[in-house]
């Protein structure tokens, strides 16, 4: 019962405090550790809120026996340790944190990644009838004066550009959005989204996964630029942004997209020191740290069972 | 706008590259160079696209003459169009490079990428 209770508190936190990650000011500075720490504390909350209904359940269910085979302590003393949860609330609390939710989770992690997957087939089919490759950048060309790039990742990934782009864009700009774009494909910057995107589709109410989703959409576009500026520089790169923005007819655009774009440019622009290695190290930890306390605190009664070499038969 | 199925596309790309009208049996001849196809096959599909909209037809003689009724360009940009809208905000489907601006923003990012410029040339050219 104690547990339980701990792991709803642990969980209560995360989901209180997790939001607070999109203000710290070293996430831009190390993108793919704050993508990282995105995705701690989002499985964290859930693996947190599933175990708090596993040791809910242990004491009626055939798991204490497993779980006391595992740490060499009976079966009545490791559900002993678990509490008597003797009241059917908290059963069926339990089995619904325990059995709904991860099925729950399963249901959205098929809708959003086979969605995903079938638009991709759709477009790839769509888009066979009206792009071009050109074999020497290694990209397909749409014959239209509209301005785009982008790229669509999975198994046949592919880089698109119209030749409204290629043409308006300089040679170091070109080599910018290139970059770009094949840093989003080898780094599957998309299945951090969908990951993301699971947990927001599946609780839609929790700020925690909301944010989380606007961080991480954010941060793949800080790595990709970060990636390109290996082989190109800075401002080329910023330059890129603003000429295939201004190409657009101006839009009334989603002030979540300007954001976005206005602090790629100005982070390209005015580049921030590397983060501190320390720091690097602590934010590391942290993540880990969310991941592993749940399941510390899950297992703490049974491994106290175990040390206690008793076997409490009532 | 769904996607053309994979003969339909052939047929519609077959159509493209055409400068004048054709029929069941023009199309059935330079497709059938690459795979083994049946008239009534091709006359279907064809029919298809009519009822699409995606191709219109007149009678010449007693064959229908079909055409398309886009270009391929007109089609292309349409597609984008679609493509880019329904994706905006899909990043799992595709990424693009960057999202849309409003005109006050761009103006700003433009001159500050300017400036920037400017200080790497001069201090590229005032350097040893």
């Amino acid at each position: 019962m104690i547990a339980s209770l701990s792991l709803l508190c642990v969980a209560a936190a995360i989901l209180l405090v997790g939001p607070r990650l999109a203000s710290a000011p070293w996430a831009r500075q190390a993108p793919r550790v704050a993508i990282f720490a995105w995705q701690a504390l989002t499985i964290s909350a859930v693996i947190t809120v599933v175990l708090a209904g596993v040791t809910l359940l242990i004491p009626i269910t055939a798991l204490a026996g497993d779980l006391g085979a595992v740490v060499h302590a009976c079966a009545m003393s490791v559900a002993d340790a678990y509490g008597e949860s003797e009241l059917l609330p908290g059963k069926l609390f339990g089995a619904f944190l325990a059995g709904a939710l991860p099925m729950w989770l399963l249901i959205c992690g098929v809708r959003v990644l086979g969605g995903g997957w079938w638009s991709r087939r759709q477009l790839r089919r769509s888009l066979s009838l009206i792009t071009e490759t050109d074999a020497g950048l290694g990209i397909s060309v749409i014959e239209t004066p509209a301005p785009a790039a982008f790229c669509l990742p999975g198994r046949s990934a592919q880089i698109v550009v119209t030749r409204g782009a290629l043409s308006n864009l300089s040679s170091c700009e070109l080599d910018g959005v290139l970059a770009h774009e094949a840093a989003h494909l080898r780094g599957r910057h998309n299945l951090a989204v969908a990951l993301s995107q699971i947990l927001a589709r599946a609780f839609p109410r929790v700020r925690l996964f909301q944010v989380a989703t606007r961080e991480t959409r954010q941060l793949i576009e800080l790595l990709a630029d970060d990636a390109a500026l290996q082989r190109v520089d800075r401002v080329n790169l910023a330059s890129a942004i603003v000429s295939l923005a201004e190409m657009k007819a101006p839009a009334a655009a989603l002030a979540m997209a300007q954001d976005a774009a206005v602090l790629r440019v100005s982070r390209l622009l005015s580049p921030e020191p590397p983060l501190n290695p320390w720091r690097y190290r602590v934010a590391v930890v942290g993540a880990l740290t969310v991941v592993v306390a749940p399941l510390l605190i899950a297992g703490y009664p049974a491994v106290c069972a175990a040390l206690s070499d008793i076997c409490n038969i009532p | 706008m769904r996607p053309f199925g994979e003969l339909e596309a052939a047929i519609m790309r077959d159509l493209w590259e055409r400068a004048e009208p054709a029929t069941v049996r023009d199309v059935l001849a330079s497709l059938s160079t690459s795979r083994k196809l049946a008239y009534t096959t091709v006359m279907t599909v064809m029919d298809n696209l009519h009822r699409k909209g995606q191709v219109t037809r007149e009678m010449s003689g007693r064959a229908w003459l079909y055409r398309p009724v886009r270009t391929q360009a007109q089609h292309a940009a349409a597609l984008l169009q679609d493509v880019l809208a329904e994706s905006a905000d899909r990043q799992e489907v595709l990424m693009h490079f960057v999202a849309d601006l409003d005109s006050d923003s761009v103006t700003q990012l433009r001159s500050a990428v300017e400036s920037a410029r400017r200080r790497g040339q001069q201090a590229e050219g005032g350097g040893p």
